[in-house]
């Protein structure tokens, strides 16, 4: 009798971790239904998948519906919704819906525009080392939205991100380098920073590092690899780098144009 | 007619017209059955190369939808003069602002006109559009008219305004059923502005841009 009795809530027990293996199981099968059907295309699908995890407390289900509401995927354009649901996951400490909600208390959409509020949901996700958010964070402390000015907290935030290799941070990183805002001048540190969001094919930095070349600043004055570099930005239809590879070109013979030419070519194989 | 019945009105408006801009934007097609006859000019080819590139990423499903939408953007970068589009749209404001608000905002409303378009991307579903026909508009334009047929719904009618030649023609309007895309977006501005200033509007336009969409990332 007593081995009945040690037997039963056993067999309960196993019976009951067979049932939550099965729901987990199934779960991120319903999330990855989802995923899925969203890269199709087809968004009701998506929604309706993601619907139930989100009921269940699911934080990504939450953020990724949240999004589609936001952006009008599958559903009516509804920003107030999309920061519900963004609250409801970022007071779970879900990165990314607290970056997404402080984005939405900076513009207003879908919520009281809060800038105090929004650098504290930044703070959340910064701190959990989300490069995104150290960015944003960053620029709020050098514009003095939301929390006084501070050019150096702001240095800080951002080069975390940019140490996490975000192009835009590292291309403001280059930026705050040469013009010495929260950090000392230091023209070298400033190419090396360009050209870390550069190589990562960021236009800005690319004609910023072109810039550098055909000046000579903080590298040596290189005419080829300056037009290399703005050609690559122009390439991607930055406004400014069209017109710097127009001047460039003014101040260079026909071989180094071909040569810089030469070096497009080869960059664009080597990424293909 | 109370004011907040005429808000509603106008937010509907604002509403719909966004919505069909994004439709124009995802739907050009160049299967595009044109009248060749009727539609043989260098802007027509420029709005029908524009819609084969961008029905070449609608359709490939080899690519995740966020990489489609990121060469979506990269079509929208090349095809429309978002710089001329920019200045028009912030109005007399621009006289006002100083030149680093001006760079400053023509890159973050370049940033957020291709972010929000190109996150309508996946709603394309088998719109097809018709170039009708081509006319010069004043000395600078040419008025490419088009039709947009779609599965369900009457027809769309647009024209795109293409300034500039060979190379260089730019897209710098898109009108739908009458109603600009350009005046409407400066409407929606000019009360920014006028409640936040156009730093507020910068930031604002920089915050919609940087949010991120969703993820199959567990945090």
């Amino acid at each position: 009798m007593s081995d009945r009795k040690r037997f039963l809530p056993r067999l309960c027990a196993a019976f009951g971790c067979l049932l939550l293996a099965f729901s987990a199981g199934d779960a991120r099968a319903d999330f990855n239904s989802g995923w899925q059907a969203y890269q199709r295309g087809d968004f009701f699908t998506a929604m309706e998948e993601w619907r139930p995890l989100a009921e269940v407390g699911d934080t990504r289900a939450m953020f990724n519906l949240g999004t589609m509401f936001d952006e009008g995927k599958g559903v009516a354009r509804d920003q107030k919704r999309a920061v519900e649901l963004w609250g409801e996951a970022a007071y779970s400490g879900y990165a990314r819906a607290q970056h997404n909600l402080a984005h939405a208390l900076i513009s207003g959409g879908g919520a009281e525009r809060n800038l105090e509020r929004a650098v504290h949901w930044l703070h959340e996700a910064a701190y959990q080392g989300f490069a995104k958010s150290q960015y944003t964070l960053g620029k709020m402390f050098s514009y003095g939205l939301g929390v006084p000015r501070d050019q150096v907290r702001a240095f800080d935030w951002i080069q975390k991100a940019a140490n996490s290799g975000n192009p835009r941070a590292e291309y403001n990183i280059g930026k705050m380098y040469r013009d010495g805002v929260g950090v000392e001048a230091d023209l070298k540190k400033a190419v090396e920073w360009y050209r870390r969001a550069a190589q990562q094919d960021y236009a800005k930095a690319q004609a910023g590092l072109a810039r550098r070349y055909a000046k000579g600043e903080g590298v040596a004055r290189d005419m080829v690899e300056a037009l290399f570099w703005m050609t690559m930005a122009a390439d991607q239809g930055l406004p400014r780098a069209l017109g710097g590879r127009r001047e460039l070109q003014t101040e260079m013979s026909a071989a180094e144009i071909e040569a810089a030419r030469q070096r497009v070519s080869e960059w664009k194989a080597d990424a293909n | 007619m109370s004011c907040r019945h005429k808000i509603g009105q106008r937010r509907m408006f604002y509403r719909r017209t966004i919505l069909a801009f994004g439709l124009a934007l995802i739907v050009m097609l160049p299967t595009v059955c044109s009248n060749p006859a009727r539609a043989s000019g260098e802007a027509s080819s420029f709005v029908q190369e524009l819609g084969s590139q961008a029905i070449g990423v609608l359709q490939d499903d080899s690519h995740t939808l966020e990489q489609r939408e990121a060469r979506f953007r990269e079509i929208l970068v090349k095809g429309f003069d978002l710089d001329l589009i920019g200045r028009f749209v912030l109005a007399r404001y621009w006289k006002s602002a100083d030149d680093d608000q001006r760079a400053n905002y023509l890159r973050a409303f370049g940033e957020f006109i291709v972010h929000k378009y190109s996150a309508m991307l996946g709603g394309y579903s088998g719109e097809v559009m018709t170039v009708v026909s081509e006319q010069r508009s004043g000395d600078k334009d040419v008025l490419v008219h088009t039709r947009i047929d779609r599965p369900s719904g009457p027809p769309i009618v647009t024209h795109w305004r293409v300034r500039g030649s060979g190379d260089e023609q730019r897209i710098i309007d898109v009108v739908i059923e009458g109603i600009s895309m350009a005046v409407t977006q400066r409407a929606e501005f000019k009360s920014v502005v006028k409640r936040h200033g156009i730093d507020g509007l910068i930031q604002i336009l920089d915050a919609q841009s940087n949010k991120l969409s969703a993820t199959a990332a567990a945090n």
